[in-house]
């Protein structure tokens, strides 16, 4: 006899801990399957830890509309339960007249996306702000903060617990069919024993391995299932005193938001990440790529020393967009997409993910057809 | 968990040792001040046996407290031969009136990196076999020591110093104090291994970290003993820490202040 749970989720990430969170509190009975032995191994621990305001992305997007409603919940979660987390504000510089026009669109956008208290300085407003910087002008995000990530994850998997889901470590999705209400699922666990299941409904939060779960499902159109692209950023730590107080961000290029400062909740800088197309999941940080930082970072903070820079970490984007190509949304495909009834895949969960991530559950939720909060 | 209890056993029995480690033969001078240790003939073979409780950090520098028991066995032979699980084992080659010194082995108990979720990136360090050379000068109430210790075979090559002092004052005919401290010095490969983030595992939560040799760690703990009789005795261990020099700036620790409560039921033959 096959045992039977009511939700599976596939991924004990930021989003895996969120959407369990989610479903649990709504009365659900959650298990999660995690196939590290611990939670956020991958993507979730290693970002920039910033809070969002919903600046840069499309309007009408599912990352513009999900980051602003998931940075509000997120700064009330944060604070109800003593989460650590600071809205420290961030500037995005324009380090020459040509990069002020962008800063213009930024803002705009950013208005349109629901920021509503962003505003336009210049050069030597933001200087009385940070003078440290150079820049002609700068648009200021008072909304956008930091947070523990790890001691939020904590708290995701904590409470999801205490309405009885079950995190299961060590214990890897291999692959599922649809059979008849729900799914039937294979999962390999940590002695190379393999365990079948059968759940009613079926989230793939696997992150970096999401795709691959989500062609293991037999029932689930192959069209459905985008492809793949890594992109690895790699982040360098500021020794010394940190030369700023918020987040600096210049205007956005390529891939991503740029290389940043970033400080963290000890009040240590980091610069990053930077964009690298890769074929493999490898996390080791290259010192070399620290050359390319110098020249990026001294646009905006030209009293950057030499060797000031030591390699600190690196993450992985799971990027649906292929080199080049503008930027991608989220995919989130629940049943009305792809037709398979009480399944939801999530595809491309790069930043804004953790801002978004209580935002992306609830509308994991209604996806499933759970409007209960 | 096994690794955790041996790691707390050494550090409440390193400062245990008026039991097991004072001995009539050489060392009357500090036995007359005040310990729990009664004056007692000269025997060939001490043996200290006991059981009790220690609650303390997961892991030094860690913020969670778990309470693991403390099994105590001391078995010693003419003041030289001795082992133990709080001291190893070793032989005083040196034993004059009022210092002893000599050779011992030790177990450190490494670090299990699911004993706390942070850690998880971390390779597990195992449990490492340790030499190394203690020496303890007493001078009436006080006790002075020091040791060094070197990873010999396991998961840190490193090299551990602890300088101690301690005074002992005896309260009444059965209740004896010892109030002391130490101060732990580690080298740039023990603090690497334990304290160290390689850039390859870091995440924003526990970032890149390459400490140098320094200080570690300082304590100052009370010991209170009570003779229940000849034999039977009761030792309560309270104790109080920081983290010091690059192990206090690691990502790893995550408490600098921290505190240990220990207590045995022994009995010595």
């Amino acid at each position: 006899m096959v045992e039977r749970i009511e939700c599976v989720v596939v991924g004990a990430g930021i989003i895996g801990l969120a959407v369990a969170r989610r479903l649990a509190v709504a009365g659900r009975e959650v298990l999660v399957l995690e196939a590290a032995d611990a939670v956020g191994t991958e993507t979730s621990s290693r970002n920039s830890e910033v809070v969002h305001a919903g600046i840069y992305y499309a309007e009408g997007s599912l990352k513009a509309r999900l980051c602003v409603a998931g940075r509000t919940a997120l700064y009330r979660f944060c604070a109800e339960r003593g989460i650590d987390h600071a809205r420290l504000g961030k500037l995005i510089v324009a380090a020459s007249e040509d990069e002020t026009a962008a800063l213009g669109d930024l803002a705009a956008r950013g208005r349109t996306n629901g920021v509503t208290d962003l505003e336009l300085i210049d050069g030597a407003a933001a200087r009385a702000m940070e003078p440290e910087l150079v820049c002609v002008a700068a648009l200021v995000s008072p909304s956008t903060g930091i947070v523990d990530s790890h001691a939020l994850m904590l708290a995701y998997q904590g409470e999801a617990e205490a309405h009885g889901a079950v995190i299961a470590l060590r214990s890897r999705f291999v692959a599922g069919r649809t059979a008849g209400r729900g799914f039937h699922i294979e999962v390999a666990d940590g002695d190379g024993g393999v365990m079948h299941l059968a759940c009613d409904m079926l989230v793939n939060a696997a992150g970096l391995g999401a795709q691959s779960v989500a062609s293991a499902l037999d029932g689930l159109p192959p069209e459905r299932v985008p492809r793949l692209y890594l992109n690895k950023g790699c982040y360098f730590a500021l020794t010394g005193r940190s030369p700023f107080k918020r987040l600096v961000y210049p205007v956005p290029r390529a891939a991503g938001l740029g290389v940043h400062a970033t400080l963290d909740l000890a009040g240590r800088t980091r610069f990053g990440p930077d964009q690298e197309w890769v074929d493999r999941i490898d996390y080791a940080v290259d010192p070399a790529r620290a050359d390319g930082f110098y020249a990026a970072i001294r646009r905006y903070y030209p009293g950057l020393a030499d060797g000031a820079l030591e390699p600190d970490y690196a993450g992985i984007r799971p990027k649906l967009q292929a080199p080049g190509a503008p930027p991608a949304d989220f995919v989130i495909d629940g049943p009305e997409g792809h037709g398979v009834p009480g399944l939801v895949n999530l595809f491309g969960i790069e930043s804004p993910g953790l801002t978004a991530s209580l935002a992306i559950a609830d509308h994991v939720a209604a996806l499933l057809g759970d409007g209960r909060s | 968990m096994r690794r955790a209890f041996l790691v707390l056993a050494v550090l409440v029995a390193a400062a245990m040792p008026a039991h097991a480690g004072t001995r009539p033969y050489d060392l009357e001078g500090w036995l007359a001040a005040a310990t729990a240790v009664r004056p007692a003939e000269p025997k060939d073979w001490r043996l200290n046996v006991g059981f009790g409780a220690i609650a303390a950090p997961d892991y030094l520098g860690g913020e969670d407290y778990t309470t693991h028991p403390l099994p105590l066995v001391d078995i010693e032979w003419r003041g030289a031969f001795f082992l133990s699980t709080q001291r190893g084992a070793g032989v005083a080659l040196f034993r004059k009136r009022n210092v002893r010194a000599g050779v011992r082995l030790t177990v450190d108990a490494g670090r299990d990196s699911g004993v706390d979720s942070r850690l998880a990136p971390l390779d597990d360090i195992d449990p490492t076999l340790e030499i190394g050379f203690f020496g303890v000068y007493y001078k009436g109430p006080w006790r002075l020591e020091a040791d060094v210790r070197r990873g010999l075979a396991g998961d840190h090559e490193g090299i551990v110093t602890t300088l101690g002092a301690a005074y002992g004052s005896r309260i009444g005919k059965r209740v004896s104090l010892i109030l002391g401290g130490a101060l732990y010095i580690a080298n740039g490969a023990y603090l690497g291994t334990f304290f160290g983030v390689p850039a390859a595992k870091a995440t924003a939560a526990l970032p890149a970290f390459t400490p140098s040799g320094g200080l570690r760690n300082t304590e100052g703990y009370l010991q209170i003993i009570y003779d229940i009789d000849r034999n039977f005795y009761f030792a309560l261990d309270l104790r109080a820490g920081l983290m010091l020099g690059n192990a206090a700036d690691s990502p790893v620790t995550v408490s600098d202040a921290y505190a240990g409560v220990g207590s045995v039921l022994g009995y010595r033959f």
